[in-house]
C-alpha cells in the first residue's frame, strides 16, 4: 500500500515542501531510502525501526521504498524519521488519518521520543506560507514554531502520542506562542555607562553608532578601556 | 528590537541550531565577538548544506572583532559584501543561499605592534616598515566601509580615581530611542528603518544642509580626499547627529561632528 506524508526540507531560509511517499509491497524484508539522503537521513532507517517497535507498534517486516521528493534535492538531517515512521504506520494499516494538509517534523530516539531538530521556526513559516493547516514539531521546539500566524501547531512528545491523537483517542492542544517575550530591552544594565570614567569621545561616539542603525561601524584605537566600554553599549544601544 | 526583526534573527539562530531553549523568540540585539583566528567559512556561513556565519547569527546587532589586523586577511574582506549588501550570499556545487547579515561591525585595534603609537607618555619602539605593515593589515576598501573612528587614549589618574561622573546608560538610551523615533517617521511606508539604510536617492532627499555646512562637506571632501561611498556615509552620519540633538536641519556642528569620526589617516 501507499501512503504520502510532508514534511520541509531547508535551503537557506528558504525551503521547499518534500513529499515523503512510503510504499509496502510484498517480497523479502527490507528498508529502503531514495531521493538523495545523505548519511543522517540513511541512518533513519534504524532509528524509524526501533521507534515503531518500542512504541509499541509493529514493524512490517515485508519490502518498504521511502522516497522522498523532489528526487533531485539533496536532504539532511534528522526531521524526516516523523513523516517516515507516520508513513510506515498508514502504509501498514496500523494509522488511519488524512495528513494531506499536515507538516511532520521530527528526530525519534530509540523509544519513540520526538527529539528537538534545528530550523523549525523557518520550517514551520514554509509550511504555512504553502497553505498547510496544521504541522507537527518536537515538544522542545513548541514555543518557537508558534510563533508562526495562521498555522495550528503540534508540539509532540512522543511518535505513540502522535499516534494517539490522530486516531483520535486523545486529542492534543495546539501549542500556543508565548507570551513573555518581546522584553529584552527593558532588563537593567548590568554594567552602566556612567561608571566608565573619562572618554567621554568614545561615549558619544557609540551613542551616534547605535542612533543611526545597524550599519554603523566603528574602530576604536588603543581601546583601554574597550571591553567594558562595549559591555556597556551592548547593553545601552538596544533602541 | 521590532517584531520583524526578532522573527529574521530568530529564524537564523533556529536554522544555526542555537536558539536558546528558554527564548524561543530573541528580543535582545545579538552580540557576538569571534577569537581572530575564526576561519572564512565561520564568519560568513558555509558548510555543504550552508549555515549561517557569525555575519547572521549577529543581524540587527553587534559584530565586534578584538583585535582587527589579527583577523586573516581574506576573512576580513569576506566582510566586504555582507557590509555593503547587508545580506551574504553563499554558493556552494549545490546552489546558492542568501542569508540576512545586517549588522554593526565594531572593531578594536592597537596603533602598531608595540601598542605605544600616538602615546603622550611612551614612545613608540616600532620601525617605520613596521607601522606600514600593520596598517595595512586591514585593506583600503574595508576602511572606506568605516564610518566612526575613535581612538581611546589613557586615562589620567584623576579621572580613573574620581567620582563617577558621565551619564547614565538610561538617559543615552533614551536619547537613541528619541533619534530612531524620528527616523521611523522619516521612513514611514518604507522598508528602510534607520538612516544606515538610506540609499542615494533618500541621502539627497534626507540630507540637505545650509550654506555654511556645505562649505565645510566640501571642504572635507576635498581635504580628505573622501570617496563617494564615504561622502555619502557622512552625510548620513550628520543626519544622524542632526537628529540626535532633535533638530529638522542639518547645521555645521553636525556635519564637522560627522567629518571628525572619519579621519583615520591622523591616526594611523
Amino acid at each position: 500500500m501507499l501512503t504520502k506524508t510532508k514534511t520541509c526540507a531547508l535551503i537557506g531560509l528558504d525551503g521547499v515542501i518534500v513529499e515523503v511517499e512510503v510504499d509496502i509491497s510484498p517480497g523479502l524484508p527490507a528498508f529502503t531510502v531514495v531521493g538523495l539522503p545523505d548519511t543522517s537521513v540513511q541512518e533513519s532507517r534504524e532509528r524509524v525501526r526501533a521507534a515503531i517497535r518500542n512504541s509499541g507498534f509493529e514493524f512490517p517486516m515485508r519490502r518498504i521504498t521511502v522516497s522522498l521528493a523532489p528526487a533531485d534535492l539533496r536532504k539532511a538531517g534528522p526531521a524526516y524519521d516523523l513523516p517516515i515512521a507516520v508513513g510506515i504506520l498508514t502504509a501498514s494499516g496500523q494509522l488511519e488519518a488524512n495528513l494531506n494538509n499536515s507538516v511532520l517534523l521530527g528526530e525519534l530516539s530509540l523509544e519513540g521520543c520526538v527529539r528537538h531538530t534545528d530550523g523549525v521556526l523557518p520550517m514551520v513559516g514554509l509550511a504555512r506560507q504553502y497553505g498547510m493547516a496544521t504541522v507537527a514539531v518536537p515538544a522542545a521546539a513548541g514555543p518557537e514554531a508558534s510563533l508562526v500566524e495562521g498555522i495550528d501547531v503540534l508540539g509532540v512528545l512522543s511518535l505513540r502520542q502522535l499516534v494517539d491523537h490522530l486516531r483520535g483517542d486523545e486529542p492534543m492542544m495546539f501549542a500556543v506562542a508565548p507570551t513573555n517575550w518581546g522584553h529584552g530591552g527593558d532588563q537593567p544594565y548590568p554594567v552602566d555607562l556612567a561608571d566608565v570614567r573619562g572618554q567621554e569621545h568614545v561615549k558619544r561616539a557609540m551613542e551616534v553608532a547605535a542612533a543611526g542603525g545597524p550599519t554603523y561601524s566603528c574602530r576604536a584605537l588603543q581601546a583601554v578601556a574597550r571591553p567594558c566600554l562595549l559591555a556597556r553599549c551592548r547593553r545601552s544601544c538596544r533602541p | 528590537m521590532s517584531a520583524s526583526e526578532a522573527l529574521e534573527t530568530t529564524k537564523l539562530y533556529s536554522v544555526a541550531g542555537m536558539l536558546p531553549k528558554d527564548e524561543p523568540l530573541l528580543s535582545a540585539r545579538p552580540f557576538r565577538s569571534p577569537h581572530h583566528t575564526i576561519s572564512d567559512a565561520a564568519l560568513v556561513g558555509g558548510g555543504r548544506i550552508p549555515r549561517p556565519g557569525e555575519v547572521s547569527l549577529s543581524n540587527r546587532g553587534v559584530l565586534f572583532l578584538d583585535e582587527m589586523p589579527e583577523f586573516g586577511p581574506s576573512v576580513l574582506e569576506v566582510l566586504r559584501q555582507p557590509l555593503e549588501d547587508k545580506v551574504v550570499t553563499i554558493t556552494r556545487v549545490q546552489g546558492s543561499v542568501t542569508f540576512p547579515a545586517n549588522f554593526m561591525l565594531v572593531g578594536a585595534m592597537n596603533p602598531c605592534f608595540c601598542g605605544n603609537f600616538g602615546d603622550p607618555r611612551k614612545s613608540c619602539t616600532c620601525t617605520p616598515s613596521m607601522l606600514g605593515r600593520y596598517k595595512k593589515r586591514i585593506s583600503g576598501p574595508l576602511f572606506d566601509r568605516i564610518d566612526i573612528f575613535v581612538e581611546v587614549p589613557r586615562v589620567e589618574y584623576e579621572k580613573l580615581n574620581a567620582a563617577p561622573s558621565g551619564e547614565s546608560s538610561k538617559s543615552v538610551r533614551e536619547r537613541v530611542i528619541a533619534s530612531r523615533r524620528i527616523q521611523q517617521q522619516r521612513f514611514a511606508g518604507t522598508n528602510m528603518k534607520a538612516n544606515a539604510d538610506m540609499g542615494p536617492s533618500e541621502v539627497w532627499e534626507h540630507c540637505q544642509f545650509n550654506e555654511a555646512a556645505d562649505a565645510l562637506a566640501r571642504a572635507a571632501m576635498e581635504r580628505l580626499h573622501l570617496s563617494a561611498r564615504a561622502f555619502h556615509r557622512t552625510l548620513k552620519l550628520a543626519r544622524t547627529i542632526a537628529d540626535l540633538a532633535g533638530e529638522a536641519a542639518i547645521g555645521v556642528a553636525h556635519v564637522a561632528e560627522a567629518v571628525q569620526y572619519r579621519q583615520r589617516e591622523v591616526l594611523v
